[in-house]
């Protein structure tokens, strides 16, 4: 149990510091100052990853928009973490009674829908605020981990500790304050696999024009205006994707080995 | 099998309802949204009635689902067309990409394991395949989509409606991560049966390599391949969508785009639930099917 709370401690100290360490720095290097003189400059000593058509420098900008979509992200993954851990264990205590078939019905109703166009319709309704973008894709992205805790949960019921505190009495949601640490662990361990889906749907918003307003830089508007001047300017379109392809498959590798952890 | 339809009602009725809810409860006003905050209040009135927002919410709701019922959810207030015409032609061509795409990865991931079951050297080819299941299909269609900009520029990425073969480039994008995925299931599923006790002994009664793989392997994996098959229709969707905006394929996503840009409500609402009605409709099929293969689901 100790071990497994470092653990924890661990993970949400690294996602809640590494990100504003990243705009930190992004900050430093100066991504919004405009030069005139040297727009489209391919990388060079002075801007190590070139410059846009602004002459911004990309570096400062990449590294600010990778800080910002990890924080987007990250404040997204607590949001549905929490709602997966109450609404999969309440699933997970009532099995198979009135409170269980209603909250899969309604996983079943968001998971049968692409979710990006839930999350952009739900965004289009909203006036643009980062708060109202981390609760509504938090909303959305809740399914996949709650199943986890729910099955967790029923598995836990059916342990002969449980069966003790039920034979001596104890109330349902006694039972469910009692379960819902035991289910936190594996809950963000597996939810950690979700960071790049939450990470995509981030930059796949700011692709369809939500998310940060310019001239803040964020990693989709990145790759869309690289990806369109890829012509022009090879480096605006390779840096970006690289940083995103890098961010993922780190965070990947990370949950992996954490989760075959020996505990 | 009624069961499964009736599941399948509700669930469109759900979707309708998260969407009514969406569009018709928060408590912004659509059509100031719609009209922007300098516009006079009896445009925004007159919008109101057109949008039928003015009478209580229970008729409002009533009159909807009824609209719906007969196809007819209403115009959409930037292109003035029904909705619903716009919405099917546009889902017409994504689905055309998205199944497309799914086919290419079927026959690839096919023809990986055919060979690796055959050549058992050539294992090494599938553990590969395994690098494409780590990046989101988002993430890996639209690096493969700027890698490719990059090094062959001279390479008509352009969508041409007359021409078909122009959707090959933008459905072998989309491909990466199915193939990636059906690659790796279809995979472990072989592996894990070449073990059992079953295989073995039909292996020494001497079937050749070919009965063995299409008439013992596949059947046996078929309906996990289905069930994937089919959750990939959904996950790939979200990156058809930024691939459609990026090779400009008139499909959902520069209409999603569009009507996100210039607030189109009406069609935002019809897109969601046309959208949730195929889903859902090729979920139920989905399930059909799986009776039909092997009876012992439940």
């Amino acid at each position: 149990m100790t071990k497994k709370f470092k653990i924890l401690t661990v993970i949400i100290i690294t996602l809640a510091i590494t990100p504003n360490l990243l705009i930190k720095i992004g900050e430093k290097l100066d991504p919004l100052s405009i030069n005139l003189n040297s727009t489209y400059q391919p990388p060079s000593q002075k801007h190590p990853l070139g410059t846009d058509y602004l002459g911004r420098d990309l570096l400062a900008r990449i590294i600010y928009a990778t800080g910002l979509s990890l924080k987007m992200s990250s404040i997204t993954l607590s949001v549905s973490l929490i709602l997966s851990l109450t609404l999969g264990s309440i699933a997970g205590i009532f099995y198979n009674k009135i409170p269980d078939k209603i909250i899969s019905w309604i996983s079943s109703l968001l998971m049968t829908t692409p979710l990006i166009l839930l999350i952009s319709a739900t965004l289009s309704t909203l006036e643009p605020n980062p708060e109202f973008t981390y609760l509504t894709i938090g909303l959305f992205t809740w399914t996949i981990p709650a199943r986890l805790v729910r099955t967790e949960t029923i598995q836990l019921k059916n342990s002969t500790f449980i069966t003790a505190q039920k034979a001596l009495g104890f109330p349902n949601y006694l039972i469910m304050i009692k379960i819902i640490p035991l289910t936190i662990y594996p809950a963000v361990i597996n939810s950690l696999f979700i960071l790049p889906e939450l990470i995509s749907i981030e930059v796949a918003l700011s692709f369809l024009g939500f998310g940060p307003q310019p001239p803040t830089p964020s990693l989709g508007k990145l790759i869309l205006t690289g990806t369109l001047e890829a012509n022009i300017a090879w480096w605006q379109a390779i840096f970006p994707i690289t940083a995103l392809v890098f961010l993922i498959t780190s965070i990947y590798f990370l949950s992996k080995k954490l989760s075959q952890l020996q505990i | 099998m009624i069961k499964n339809i009736i599941y399948s009602i509700s669930l469109i009725i759900g979707m309708f309802t998260l969407s009514f809810i969406l569009f018709n409860l928060i408590p912004t006003n659509p059509a100031r949204i719609i009209l922007g905050p300098s516009a006079p209040e009896e445009a925004v009135k007159k919008l109101q009635k057109e949008l039928n927002l003015d009478k209580p919410l229970h008729s409002q709701y009533i009159t909807e689902l009824i609209n719906f019922l007969k196809l007819k959810p209403g115009k959409s207030i930037i292109l003035n067309k029904p909705t619903i015409n716009e919405t099917i032609n546009k889902l017409k061509n994504s689905s055309q990409l998205i199944i497309l795409s799914l086919l290419i990865a079927l026959i690839i991931s096919y023809t990986l394991n055919l060979i690796a079951f055959y050549v058992p050297k050539l294992k090494p080819i599938i553990n590969l395949t395994k690098l494409g299941v780590i990046l989101p299909t988002f993430v890996s269609s639209i690096t493969i989509a700027v890698l490719l900009t990059l090094t062959l520029p001279e390479l008509s990425l352009r969508y041409q409606p007359q021409n078909i073969s122009t959707l090959i480039l933008p459905a072998l994008i989309l491909s990466f991560y199915p193939t990636a995925l059906l690659t790796h299931i279809l995979n472990n599923k072989i592996n894990e049966i070449t073990q059992s006790q079953y295989f073995i002994s039909t292996l020494a009664l001497g079937f050749s390599k070919n009965y063995l793989f299409h008439k013992i392997l596949l059947k046996s994996t078929l309906v996990s391949l289905i069930s994937t098959w089919t959750n990939l229709l959904s996950v790939a969707f979200f990156s058809t969508i930024t691939i459609e905006i990026i090779f400009s394929i008139p499909g959902i996503g520069p209409l999603l785009l569009q009507s996100i840009t210039q607030k189109d409500f009406p069609m935002l609402k019809t897109i969601l639930i046309i959208n949730a009605f195929f889903f859902i409709l090729v979920n139920t099929l989905t399930e059909i099917i799986y009776h039909k293969i092997d009876p012992r689901i439940k």
